[in-house]
């Protein structure tokens, strides 16, 4: 009778139960107690299982400090500070943040400008600027370079009829007035040419017929203020006109015309006598 | 170990203590390298480094005992070692074996040859050598893991029932090699 040990090998192998399958693999079957044929199969998988490579942890300081790094920057009581500081170290943080500025910066600026209170120059500047995208905003007031406010002329013209309508000013000192507001502060009208001067000096008070503004310097003898004109002459107004290139005139129209023929009224009392200060102003 | 110990040693890990940390690593390390050198030789090393710190990553969203941290972490290993082939596979890299480079002279010294003379190393290049990858893959996870045929087929995707079918020709194969061809150490 053969015995066991006769049979082939593949023939002596049975088909291994679960838990000596569970053994033999986890190298925890001995060599002896291994079903027949896989005696030697049970000897490699032990030897296998024993592996141990002391190199295998030659790292280990350097993954233990990394995994001891790794929780400390995961760990819910530093995450918050973490996500924010990231968040703020971030590119696209800062991007976000410097746009915001310069738009908030133009906004601003522009909202200025259109309000009108920034400096002159920014003013220009700005206005220039987003005149070239199609926004108007005022311009800056330049009261040095141009000698008269922005303001000034129309303001004063609404005063002519005012002013030739009143009595707070008479004769040539009327005159003088309304052409000095006409011209812009160009003219001097009536300065020298009152009719008390006119009289002592031009020998009559019509050459500084207030309404017509007399050229305020009269004569050559007042040294180097010297008139456009040749004076005495027999209009203040051509003197004012020269010297406040035109405007005199302009104002002279423009207070006739508001006051409906009253300015040139009062400079008809003007070129009477100093001493007769009749109702020059009144209205008819 | 104690399911106790091990939960205070899970707890001491999440809060970042040393003593925790070197205590998983030196359960968990030497098998991952082992079955990462066993699959991928060339890359065991950084794929097993990788390993580790996505373990860590994951500690405090981990829920189990020890052996299923164990099962999780070769899972993770697992996961590595096909991410890496499927970058070789789209850049077209072929790896060199390590004995090419072995007798090409690159990493051979007195120590590691010494090392390599050892029956667990003779072990290892028998099993990785005579079967099939995932007959090899199937009998390693049950060796370096000590995890069962379920847990295996976990890792690898596969039916419990077709490990342990895979499980039951490795041996056999194994045996075979052993018997037949004069395979000793």
């Amino acid at each position: 009778m053969t015995s066991r040990n006769d049979l082939l090998p593949e023939m002596r192998r049975q088909l291994l139960d679960g838990d000596t399958l569970e053994r033999l693999l986890a190298g925890r079957l001995e060599p002896d107690d291994a079903p027949p044929g896989y005696a030697e199969v049970a000897r490699v998988l032990r030897a296998a299982a024993a592996r141990f490579d002391p190199a295998d942890l030659g790292h280990e300081a350097e993954h233990v400090a990394a995994a001891r790094m790794l929780i400390t920057q995961r760990s819910p009581a530093s995450g918050r500070f973490d996500r924010r500081s990231q968040r703020m170290r971030s590119k696209g943080y800062r991007l976000k943040v410097v746009g915001l500025v310069v738009l908030g910066t133009l906004l601003g600026t522009s909202g200025l400008a259109a309000a009108g209170v920034l400096p002159d120059t920014a003013q220009d500047m700005l206005s220039y600027v987003l005149d070239r995208v199609g926004i108007s905003v005022p311009w800056g007031d330049h009261p040095d370079s141009s000698g008269e406010s922005s303001e000034h002329p129309s303001r004063s013209r609404e005063q002519i009829p005012e002013i030739a309508t009143t009595t707070d000013f008479t004769g040539v000192g009327k005159g003088a007035e309304i052409s000095s507001i006409a011209s812009g502060g160009m003219s001097q009208a009536g300065e020298h040419g009152s009719a008390e001067q006119g009289t002592a000096e031009h020998g009559t008070a019509e050459h500084g017929s207030a309404g017509h503004g007399s050229a305020g310097h009269g004569s050559a003898e007042h040294g180097p203020d010297v008139a456009p004109v040749s004076t005495p002459n027999t209009g203040g107004t051509s003197t004012a006109d020269a010297a406040s290139g035109g405007h005199s005139e302009a104002g002279t129209d423009i207070a006739d015309e508001r006051s409906n023929g009253r300015s040139a009224a009062g400079s008809g009392n003007g070129s009477g006598p100093p001493s007769q200060p009749t109702s020059h102003g009144s209205p008819h | 170990m104690s399911d106790d110990e091990f939960e205070a040693r899970l707890v001491a890990a999440r809060e970042s203590s040393g003593w925790a940390l070197t205590a998983l690593y030196r359960a968990l390390y030497p098998r991952i390298v082992a079955y990462l050198r066993a699959l991928e030789p060339a890359d065991a090393d950084d794929l097993a480094s990788d390993t580790w710190l996505d373990v860590v990553r994951g500690l405090l969203r981990f829920r189990g005992d020890e052996h299923g941290l164990r099962a999780w972490a070769f899972t993770i290993a697992r996961r590595r070692v096909t991410d890496l082939r499927r970058e070789r596979a789209r850049n077209h890299i072929v790896p060199t074996p390590p004995d090419v480079l072995a007798e090409a002279g690159g990493v051979g010294d007195a120590e590691q040859e010494a090392f390599a003379s050892l029956e667990s190393d003779w072990a290892f290049a028998l099993i990785t050598s005579s079967l099939p990858r995932d007959q090899a893959e199937v009998v390693l996870l049950s060796l370096l893991g000590d995890l069962s045929a379920k847990e295996v087929a976990r890792i690898v995707g596969k039916r419990p029932g077709r490990v342990q079918v895979l499980q039951h020709r490795a041996l056999r194969r194994l045996a075979h090699v052993l018997d037949t061809q004069g395979v000793k150490r």
